[in-house]
């Protein structure tokens, strides 16, 4: 038997085999008083849930698992946009809280040293600096976005590289690939 | 004192400046253009992180909280950027609410510049915007000190090449005027002309001979200088602390010990000695040129700012498009390795021509980049060179007027364009002389780095004596390698002298992280481990790993015998005890079938024996130790059944009588345990027999279910 196997033996239970997608006729959401997203499903209360996206680059918006605190996986939201209006407006805001990944809007300057890359940009009229090291891991680009991630985890978004300005795009083009 | 960090987050997760103090047991969130949010710390049962995806919040918990965290209360919210910090703010709060003290805020770990707010780059305590160039100077200086005579005898060797050399125009010179032109007007000598070129010859000859020389002694000091610097780089790295080598790759280290030591010594070698003859040859020539004709010289100096500052864009420029060049050789060169590599799930799922697509693509637009590279050096390089050159043009038309009009000899106006060589190579030099410099001084960075480093887990100044004769006592002890997410809490246990504990959990509930403590790799944030009543950090580190023995499922055999790797552990023990230490440990008849016993060579890393051979072999080595205190860190995990029955056999007797603390996802491995102790997300959740925990039905019943139900799956 495959030692993995076993190290895995824990966490493989008949629950977390199963996995249930849930509609807005059994599950609803709520916000708390603290502030924290908290959802009834099948007429059970869960005080406090987490959202976590399966595929936060290409559907966002798609296949959210809801978790308790400690990570448990209690369902799977297949479409947020199944949901009223007033419970996708609850959905996005707990997921613009767990997700947080500023557009950058401009890009003054990128200084070289030693393998790292200090970009100064703007997000929005906010001016903000970063590093990146190892530019093959860090800067992905999709058809249309570029995902930044920076030494300590943060994670900046060009959304859609034609908008910013030419300038801009000269200064980043040469570290794209 | 008021302890204070930046958070810069809103709830909704605009960006701000926001300032979180804590300050007379009273926590305030305090943000622009928003009223202050206080918290007591009284009412407080902790602070908790929470991390996100490039965010983070600052939670309080309160005393009697729920358990599903529903009334926590957000305190603030924060980017990546701020995690380290606010995580050492949650510790001195959580410190102030367990004890009642308050712990200065330690920030130094941070690695952001204090001056310009960047990131120091990775494995650099100093920021390279802001170093100080004269610390790196004054630094070298210190270490070539010993070097200095010998360095000043090179000196005066290069000055000597740079002299004779400066003679061939001065003669060449003297040939056209006296001879050549003069021959014409005054008959002249055959005689002269073979005594001026002979001297050419010899100025040249001694020239080349001095440089030989000089070479030879450079050559000598740089290797000497980055033997030195090797071995201190070494020395440090063997000496550093876990922690800190867990800030560092392998890799990362070990190109400190060779490559960064490697640059200095090139630099040396190759622009040092260079820098300093082509420095000496510019002033020389310089005055020379000057003496022959102001004018002309003025000429030459017009452009070479302008000249300088080409040079300087394009090597900038082209470096950019180079490296852009090299990524995506690189990624070429991985696809193609991942290929190779992963042939067998190509053909088995038949994406042979999906793969072909991909590996075409990138190739195509490694051609494209490398054509346009290509394209841009051979249309920009030689336009370059000429403007390097130019000023040879304004030397020719100007001079040539001033010879034809007799203000000059041909001869001067000869040696004039000779000496423009010597002045446009250094120049050319110069251009690329920043960036090598940017290299010399980022691998000098890099050293001192090590040098320098303060080691994280030091002896006290006044050690105890290291007697391990007694209970390990756990109390209180906190831990975590990151500020913002302790490991261990509130751990507190008394393990009575030769007991075995079981250390169980889920993965990354904080086993091997207790170990690691155990063993002293790192020292604990709070609380404290006790032997026989003494705090482990009051011991000497080496007189108590001496009496520790490790056995972990990753085993490392260094190059050499079976015998060598099993007597690592006490290097004068004799063959005797050696074979006993192997025959305790189940080792002894799979040595004696093979052809060279225990001169068996293991090869790298042991690569010659199989999985439970090495294995064997390390608990041979531990046996050897004879130690104390013992640990089997998941020792058998990676062994199929009846190697695993024979290692267990090892383990059972190598166990006897000592403290042990074994960790092993599979259960069933640990039913000889004393006591079970059930680690839960950093806290002892379950202590007891394997009969005991049974009975409470708690988290170890719930694992030994599961691995039973696995096990089912798996027949």
């Amino acid at each position: 038997m495959n030692p993995s196997t076993q190290l895995s033996a824990a966490s493989i239970t008949p629950e977390t085999l199963s996995t249930e997608y849930v509609s807005p006729a059994v599950c609803s959401f709520y916000e708390t008083p603290g502030g924290f997203l908290g959802m009834r499903l099948n007429g059970e209360d869960y005080p406090r849930v987490v959202l976590t996206r399966a595929l936060p680059l290409s559907l966002p918006e798609s296949y959210l698992c809801i978790t308790d605190v400690d990570r448990k996986e209690l369902c799977i939201i297949e479409n947020a946009a199944d949901f009223p209006e007033d419970q996708q407006a609850l959905i996005r805001k707990e997921l613009s809280q767990r997700y947080f990944c500023p557009d950058v809007t401009a890009i003054i300057a990128i200084k070289e040293k030693m393998g790292h890359f200090y970009f100064d940009v703007k997000v929005g009229d906010y001016p903000m600096s970063f590093t990146i090291r190892d530019l093959a891991k860090n800067i992905r680009c999709t058809d249309d976005q570029i995902i930044l991630t920076d030494v300590d985890g943060n994670r900046f978004l060009i959304s859609d590289i034609g908008r910013i300005d030419k300038k801009s795009r000269r200064k980043l083009e040469p570290y794209l690939y | 004192m008021a302890e204070r960090v930046i958070f810069d987050l809103t709830p909704e997760g605009l960006l701000l400046d926001g300032t979180l103090t804590f300050e007379d047991g009273v926590i305030t969130a305090a943000q622009d253009g928003q009223e202050e949010r206080s918290f007591h710390a009284e009412g407080l049962r902790e602070l908790t992180v929470r991390m996100y995806v490039g965010c983070g919040q600052l939670e309080a918990v309160p005393q009697h909280g729920a358990a599903d965290a529903s009334d926590n209360t957000v305190i603030c919210r924060f980017t990546m950027a701020r995690a380290e910090a606010i995580g050492e703010f949650c510790k001195v709060v959580n410190h102030y609410i367990a004890t009642g003290r308050v712990t200065a805020l330690s920030l130094a770990d941070l690695r952001v510049c204090p001056k310009c707010g960047r990131r120091y780059a990775k494995g650099l305590n100093v920021c390279l915007f802001c170093v100080d160039k004269g610390y790196l100077v004054r630094r070298t200086a210190g270490l070539a000190k010993p070097y200095l005579k010998q360095m000043s005898l090179t000196a005066v060797l290069v000055t000597l090449a740079s002299a004779a050399s400066t003679l061939v125009p001065v003669l060449n010179a003297r040939l056209v005027d006296t001879y050549f032109y003069g021959g014409l007007k005054q008959g002249g000598g055959v005689k002269g002309v073979w005594l001026t070129v002979l001297a050419i010859a010899v100025a040249q000859l001694a020239a080349q001979a001095l440089r030989i020389l000089s070479q030879r002694r450079s050559n000598k000091i740089s290797c000497a200088f980055a033997a030195e610097l090797r071995g201190l780089v070494y020395d440090k790295v063997q000496r550093l602390s876990l922690s800190s080598m867990s800030r560092k790759t392998a890799g990362d280290l070990m190109k400190r010990v060779t490559r960064d030591t490697q640059t200095v010594r090139s630099f040396i070698t190759e622009q040092g000695i260079y820098a300093l003859e082509k420095l000496i040859m510019f002033v020389v020539v310089f005055a020379i040129l000057v003496n022959i004709s102001p004018l002309l010289t003025f000429l030459v100096v017009i452009p070479v700012p302008l000249v300088a500052f080409l040079i300087s864009r394009f090597w900038k420029y082209i470096h950019v498009r180079y490296e852009k060049q090299w990524r995506y050789d690189s990624r070429s060169n991985s696809i193609l390795h991942d290929i190779v590599r992963g042939i067998r799930v190509v053909k088995t799922f038949g994406s042979e021509a999906r793969e072909i697509e991909k590996f075409d693509r990138t190739c195509a637009e490694l051609a494209r980049i490398s054509a346009s590279n290509e394209h841009f050096w051979a249309l920009t390089f030689p336009f370059l060179m000429f403007l390097v050159g130019i000023g040879e043009f304004f030397v020719l038309i100007v001079g040539g007027r001033l010879a034809i009009e007799g203000r000059m000899t041909a001869g001067e106006l000869l040696e004039f364009t000779l000496f423009l060589t010597y002045i446009y190579q250094p120049l050319r030099w110069l251009s690329s002389l920043p960036r090598r410099l940017g290299e010399v001084q980022t691998s000098l960075l890099k050293i001192f780095e090590v040098l320098d480093e303060q080691e994280d887990v030091t002896d006290a100044a006044e050690v105890k004596p290291c007697d391990l004769d007694g209970d390990i006592v756990f109390d209180n002890v906190r831990f975590g390698y990151k500020p913002y997410e302790p490991v261990l809490r509130d751990v507190s246990l008394t393990v009575k002298k030769g007991e075995m504990i079981g250390l169980v959990g889920h993965s990354g509930a904080g086993k091997s992280t207790l170990i690691n403590l155990i063993m002293r790799l790192y020292d604990t944030d709070e609380g404290s481990i006790r032997i026989n009543g003494v705090d482990l950090r009051e011991m000497s580190q080496q007189a108590y790993r001496e009496k520790i023995g490790v056995v972990f499922q990753e085993t490392f055999l260094f190059a050499g015998t079976i015998y060598d790797n099993i007597a690592y552990a006490r290097p004068t023990a004799d063959p005797s005890e050696v074979i006993a230490a192997a025959k305790a440990a189940n080792a002894h008849d799979f040595i004696m079938k093979t052809p060279d016993g225990y001169n068996t060579v293991v090869g790298e890393n042991g690569h010659n024996l199989s999985g439970g051979e090495r294995q064997r072999v390390s608990i041979a080595r531990a046996i050897l130790r004879n130690p104390e205190i013992l640990i089997l860190d998941e020792a058998t995990s990676a062994l199929d059944p009846e190697t695993e029955g024979q290692i267990q056999e090892a383990l059972a007797r190598l166990v006897k009588g000592r403290t042990t603390f074994a960790i092993a996802h599979r259960l069933a491995t640990l039913k000889n345990a004393d006591r079970l102790v059930v680690i839960e997300k950093g806290r002892i959740a379950e202590v007891g027999t394997h009969r005991d925990l049974l009975l409470q039905n708690g988290i170890y019943a719930g694992l030994i279910k599961a691995q039973r139900q696995t096990s089912k799956f798996s027949q």
